[in-house]
């Protein structure tokens, strides 16, 4: 406490993001959603509410996902982050991306690295989801256009070539 | 020859940079020293604007402009069919969010800080919420010209007759309820001056080219003075067509010579936006003892809110389409679209004809029902077929598969009758099952007005092959079906087709990305213009082959002659022949279906030239304890004409199902109370069935490669399916929607009690 | 929409969380304990809260441990929903804790959001707090003058109104162990599958002895139907010491309507949530005697 001053209003942070570490100074009042997109340009993470509702910020910190805006910059401190960016190399793309175009599971796209995201958060947790599952997996992330199904396909998709390989 | 590139699944255009999150929608766009917009926006719902006074927000730090009407150089007016709403409120507001002033700031903070020390006095004036009170009268005048925006009617045969021959006669009246697109991207945009001093908008939008002709006399600038260009856009549905952030944005950079920017947060899209217009519709339907239709009447009140947006669109396509897909010799509709201080309605997925198919096909089941009929075959011995009139006296010549729709789902109905029989409900699990059916047709383009689109292709000396079309790819797949029309007429692959869309200095119009008529009326223009280049080149080809002109063929980019398929030339090869450089080969294609003005007494003329036509059965539970209606299971078969891509129809089906089952069963906007998505629910993948789509294809003559459109007709046979299966489950009807908790709660209730 | 301005602080030890609460209060400023944060954030956004000063308690470990001691466990406030749904202590001594955290919001949320955010918030929709009332919890409350420990009921005067003073952390969440063989069931009702805000939530637990055939003790509380949660001890009498037939059922449901309307009054939902709420009474008890 500085003169009769509790905290600070703006932080230094330092943060794994994608596998890179990154340091920013920032004002203690702002999301770690905009942290990402307007000083990392992150934009793959997007803001359908900032009220936690819609799932198009989700991010994954620390192994789990999170809906970035709900997040307080500063609770990122020292957390390792996965955006969508760093899911694939730009070359070979992550065997969920792949499956999201075969499947045609993208129409608009806004929901789409959201939904990735969660998708792997949960595969991650459970290689072998059963369809209910996988919906439950992905609830938190609202999609307007494509109904889920071709979605969840999708994912079941990458479920039984996993399993196949392994086979 | 067998088509190779249209029919097929191909990966749509862009969807890598959307799985990767490189896909840039316009809040995304960098743009150097931008200003940010905010909107101050009328907190009463209906009252008359005194004064603005902008001077202590203007003086703020970092504060670069406040505007009120007075500012605007050109008409302080727009409006997509009817020009009614102002840009900033110069006289009157009409709903609880109107705008009255604009804010240019530096920061988003000192943006909000501006908003706060705006004062607007305004003196309320007493504000109707009800169209029926705003039909009375000595009603006040929410506009000018008075409350009731628009009258539609359409009569056809002799209606007394009608139910003086029916046996029987079923009347109801239904309501639908006010509902938000909730597309998952908020409205954005940028905008900056060029370096001629153009006003150049980047914007989130369903129609660039509609944008531009709305803005150009707001600026008062000569057309070539404002471009606007659509950027990624995440979805529509209907919400988009309309102005949002556009205006705004234009006038701040051609007023202050600055770049800005200007992102809805959600809230604010759920307040600015327009709204599905809710509908009370009474219907009264006549049938024989022997379930032929014979009459039907229906009066139809829409509340289009503060402004008229495509309020005149819903109140046509609800009267043109009230029967349903049915014969019914004896019509007579009137369908008005009334104001409110309710926020605006616009154009939503389906223009009233998802509201309007509950009545028709709840009054089928109804109907089905006294006749001791299942509702398959009643529809049957209905429903439309080659060379049936509809009730605007239209002669129906081809692509008419409503009857297939109905025939592919029966054996559905039939498994799924047979699962209920097979598992009654236990006890205390108060479950009940139930089946129900609906169908639909839906008339593809706008309604009883010419809606051309066009469209340019150019190939240059390396075989690059250009298209340019003004269409906006909402998400729903434009970009790609249009892509796969050309390659397939042109006989190239798919890939080796380069796009330009969605800008108006680069492309001509095309028309708006409604209506479900981009692969349609789009799709055509396109192949009209691939058609031309084709046959230049051929004709190159025929000279270099040495052959007839008809004698030769392109395939996956080369050209030969047929029955001599040895003798070949890469498609680059025929086009850089006798061309010098940077010419280029040029086809233009313009398509105009055909339609004719409607009637105004009686309604009669042709409204579309096509029309695609859909059922749906649908598996659902109630629980008699909570209310809670669950689907279960959704087939739907769509008559499509032709799948360009069927990929993307599939998407368009699960996704019309999705947004049909919110409107159904839980979707409903409060005029300002409904903030975000916290109270808007829509559907999570936890509330979606598996759905089976059908797809059938009886070609449309007139279409690309026979196809017609299907992004509207996905949601339209939802609901009404919904209904019918919760009656089917509980013995009671459902006339209104949403068909929620309290609602499904209180039915049952009332049957115990009575 | 920008979030107010503030100063933020993450104190690492209780202790020091206790002094910053202290010395905000002294100082007349307004001072926020920020947990999980899915509260907050949104109360944040809307300008609902314009605190001084955001006090960040997620640093202290000691807050995110589960421990059994003796014959209770004690839940940490900073154990998060996705935890308690799937932490094995949890599952098996208090099974329907985890039932209801598994019905917070979605993954993400259950991901950030926690037992003592819940809990603190005092939203009469919360999932957690039937749960925890029917399992007898008893929370622990620090304060600069030390601790008290209080029975969850005693915690609430209201909705998002609490006990708790302005210095105060909530510290533990305490449960003991059920010493009969109970069963229990969590329903939630909600307008969605996901991501919804309970219409009307409920957890019951109960001993039915089937050899004596009557219900040897029921413990049943109904969320979001009343100003602050209580047990619906009505029902819980027509049940205790009766046997499990149609009628008792139905005047065990009756018995709740009533006393959820006594408690609330008649409101514009009553006419729904009177009817259901004996229903879903019904619905509970019976599941959890199918249970076994
Ligand atoms: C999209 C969404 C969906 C949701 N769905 C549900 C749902 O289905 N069911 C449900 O019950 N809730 C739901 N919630 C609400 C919320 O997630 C929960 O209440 C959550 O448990 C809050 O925990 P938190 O750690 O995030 O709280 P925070 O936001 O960090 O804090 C909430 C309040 O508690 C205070 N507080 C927190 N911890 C302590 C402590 N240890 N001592 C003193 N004060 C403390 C804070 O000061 C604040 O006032 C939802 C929220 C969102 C955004
Ligand atoms: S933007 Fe974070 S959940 Fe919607
Ligand atoms: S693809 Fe548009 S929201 Fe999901």
């Amino acid at each position: 406490m500085k003169n009769g001053v509790l905290g600070e209003e703006t932080l230094t942070i330092s943060m794994m993001v994608n596998g890179e570490s990154v340091v920013r100074d920032v004002p203690v009042n702002r999301t770690l959603l905009s942290v990402l997109r307007e000083d990392l340009g992150l934009i793959g993470a997007r803001e359908g509410c900032g009220v936690g509702e819609c799932g198009a910020c989700t991010v994954i910190m620390n192994g789990k996902t999170v809906n970035a805006c709900m997040v307080l910059a500063p609770k990122a401190d020292g957390a390792t982050i996965t955006t969508i960016e760093g899911l694939s190399d730009g070359e070979h793309l992550h065997p969920l991306q792949e499956a999201f175009i075969e499947e045609g599971a993208v129409q608009c796209g806004f929901c789409t690295p959201g939904m990735i995201l969660s998708a792997k958060a949960l595969l991650d947790e459970n290689p072998s989801p059963t369809r209910l599952e996988i919906r439950e997996g992905i609830s938190g992330n609202l999609c307007r256009c494509t109904g889920y199904q071709q979605i969840v396909d999708a994912i079941e998709l990458v479920v039984n070539r996993t399993e196949e390989a392994k086979a | 020859m067998k088509n190779r590139v249209v029919g097929e699944r191909v990966a749509r255009i862009g969807i890598r940079d959307k799985v990767t999150g490189h896909a840039r929608y316009a809040a995304d766009l960098e743009i150097k020293n931008a200003l940010v917009l905010k909107v101050f926006r009328s907190p009463v719902a209906h009252g008359r604007v005194k004064k603005v006074m902008t001077e202590k927000a203007a003086a703020l730090e970092g504060v670069a402009g406040v505007f009120t009407a007075a500012d605007i150089p050109g008409e302080n007016l727009y409006g997509i069919i009817n020009r009614d709403q102002t840009v900033l409120a110069s006289e009157k507001v009409r709903f609880v969010g109107d705008p009255v002033a604009l804010v240019a700031a530096e920061t988003e903070e000192i943006a909000e800080a501006a908003l706060k020390a705006i004062e607007a006095e305004i003196t309320p004036l007493p504000a109707l919420f009800d169209p029926a009170d705003a039909m009375a009268p000595d009603a006040p005048a929410i506009h000018e010209k008075g409350n009731i925006l628009f009258t539609r009617k359409v009569a056809r045969g002799d209606i007394e007759k009608g139910f003086a021959d029916s046996d029987l006669i079923i009347e109801e009246t239904y309501e639908t309820r006010m509902l938000e697109h909730a597309y998952l991207e908020p409205e954005a945009g940028v905008a900056y001056r060029d370096e001629t001093g153009c006003v150049v908008l980047l914007v989130t939008t369903q129609n660039p080219h509609a944008d531009h002709a709305q803005l150009v006399p707001i600026l008062n600038v000569a057309p070539d003075r404002l471009r606007v260009i659509q950027t990624e856009t995440g979805g529509g549905f209907g919400g988009k067509l309309d102005i949002s952030v556009q205006p705004f944005l234009a006038l701040a950079a051609y007023l202050l010579k600055r770049p800005v920017r200007m992102v809805y947060s959600r809230e604010e899209s759920f307040m600015a936006s327009a709204k599905r217009h809710p509908l009370k519709i009474r219907m009264k339907t006549g049938a024989s003892r022997e379930g032929k239709l014979l009459a039907m009447e229906s009066e139809i009140t829409a509340d289009t809110g503060a402004y008229g947006s495509y309020g005149i669109a819903v109140a046509t396509r609800s009267a043109v389409h009230a029967t349903g897909p049915y014969n019914v010799p004896n019509v007579s509709v009137i369908s008005r679209a009334v104001y409110t201080n309710n926020n605006w309605c616009g154009a939503m997925r389906g223009f009233g004809v998802p509201q309007i198919a509950i009545a028709h096909e709840s009054q089928m089941d109804k109907l089905a029902q006294r006749l001791g009929l299942d509702p398959i075959t009643f529809r049957l011995k209905n429903a439309f077929e080659n060379g049936s009139v509809t009730p605007t006296g239209q002669r129906l010549e081809a692509s008419v598969g409503i009857r297939e729709t109905l025939k592919k789902i029966r054996p559905y109905y039939q498994t799924f009758r047979k699962e209920i029989e097979a598992n009654p409900s236990r006890r205390y699990d108060g479950v009940r099952h139930g089946v129900g059916v609906a169908s639909m047709w839906y008339g593809i383009g706008n309604t009883g007005h010419p809606n051309p689109s066009s469209a340019q292709m150019e190939v240059d000396r390396d075989g690059v092959v250009t298209l340019y079309t003004g269409a906006a790819d909402i998400g729903q797949g434009s970009d790609t079906v249009l892509v796969q029309i050309a390659a397939e007429t042109l006989g190239l692959p798919y890939e080796r087709i380069r796009l330009v869309r969605a800008d108006t200095t680069l492309t001509t119009d095309a028309g708006a990305t409604s209506a479900s008529r981009q692969t349609y009326i789009s799709g055509r223009a396109v192949q009209e213009a691939a058609l031309e280049i084709k046959r230049i080149l051929t004709e190159k080809a025929a000279g270099l082959l040495k052959v007839p002109a008809n004698m030769v063929a392109c395939e996956d980019g080369v050209f030969f002659p047929q029955f001599r398929e040895f003798q070949k030339i890469p498609f680059e090869e025929v086009a850089r022949a006798g061309l010098k450089k940077g010419e280029k080969i040029r086809g233009e294609g313009v398509f105009n279906p055909e339609t004719t003005s409607l009637d105004p007494e009686t309604g009669q003329g042709t409204p579309y030239s096509t029309y695609a036509y859909a059922s749906q059965v649908s598996l659902v539970a109630v629980d008699e304890v909570t209310g809670q209606v669950t689907v279960k299971r959704t087939v739907s078969a769509h008559d499509v004409g032709k799948a360009v891509n069927p990929a993307n129809v599939e998407g368009q089906i699960f996704s019309g199902v999705a947004m049909g089952i919110g409107m159904g069963l839980f979707e409903q906007f409060y005029p300002n109370k409904t903030k975000s998505f916290d109270t808007y629910l829509i559907p999570t993948a936890m509330d979606m069935p598996e759905i089976t789509p059908i797809i059938i294809e009886v070609p449309e003559p007139t279409g690309p490669f026979g196809a017609k459109g299907v992004g509207e007709p996905a949601l339209i046979p939802t609901a009404p399916a919904i209904l019918n299966a919760v009656h089917d489950a509980t013995g009671r009807w459902v006339h209104q929607i949403p068909a929620d908790l309290e609602t499904i709660r209180e039915l049952i209730s009332e049957q115990e009690g009575g | 929409m920008s979030i107010p301005h503030f100063r933020y602080i993450a104190p690492q030890t209780l202790e020091e969380a206790i002094g910053l609460l202290r010395m905000a209060k002294e100082s007349g400023k307004r001072a926020r304990v920020l947990a999980g944060g899915t509260d907050l954030m949104v109360q944040l956004r809307a300008h609902e809260i314009t605190p001084d000063v955001v006090i960040d308690i997620s640093g202290i470990k000691r807050l995110s441990r589960v421990d059994r001691m003796g014959n209770e466990i004690q839940i940490g406030p900073l154990v998060t929903h996705a935890s308690l749904a799937t932490l094995d202590l949890i599952r098996e001594y208090a099974g329907v804790l985890s039932e209801a955290a598994r019905t917070v919001g979605s993954p993400q949320i259950r991901n950030l959001g926690t037992l003592g955010g819940n809990i603190v918030n005092a939203s009469p929709a919360a999932d957690t707090i039937p749960a925890l009332v029917i399992l007898d919890a008893r929370l622990a409350l620090r304060g600069p003058e030390g601790e008290r420990i209080l029975p969850i009921t005693d915690f609430f005067k209201g909705p998002y109104q609490t006990v708790i003073e302005k210095d105060e952390l909530l510290t533990g969440v305490i449960i003991p162990l059920p010493s009969l063989n109970g069963r229990a069931v969590f329903l939630k009702l909600a307008r969605r599958k996901a991501v919804a805000i309970a219409r009307m939530n409920l957890a019951c637990m109960l001993y039915y002895d089937r050899q004596k055939e009557i219900f040897e003790w029921v413990r049943l509380c109904v969320g979001s139907s009343t100003p602050k949660p209580v047990r619906m001890t009505q029902a819980e009498k027509v049940l205790v010491g009766n046997a499990y037939t149609d009628d008792v059922l139905q005047e065990a449901g009756r018995a709740a309507a009533e006393q959820m309307v006594a408690l609330s009054g008649f409101r514009s939902s009553t006419a729904y949530k009177k009817p259901v709420v004996g229903d879903l009474v019904i619905r509970a008890v019976h599941l959890a005697v199918e249970k076994g």
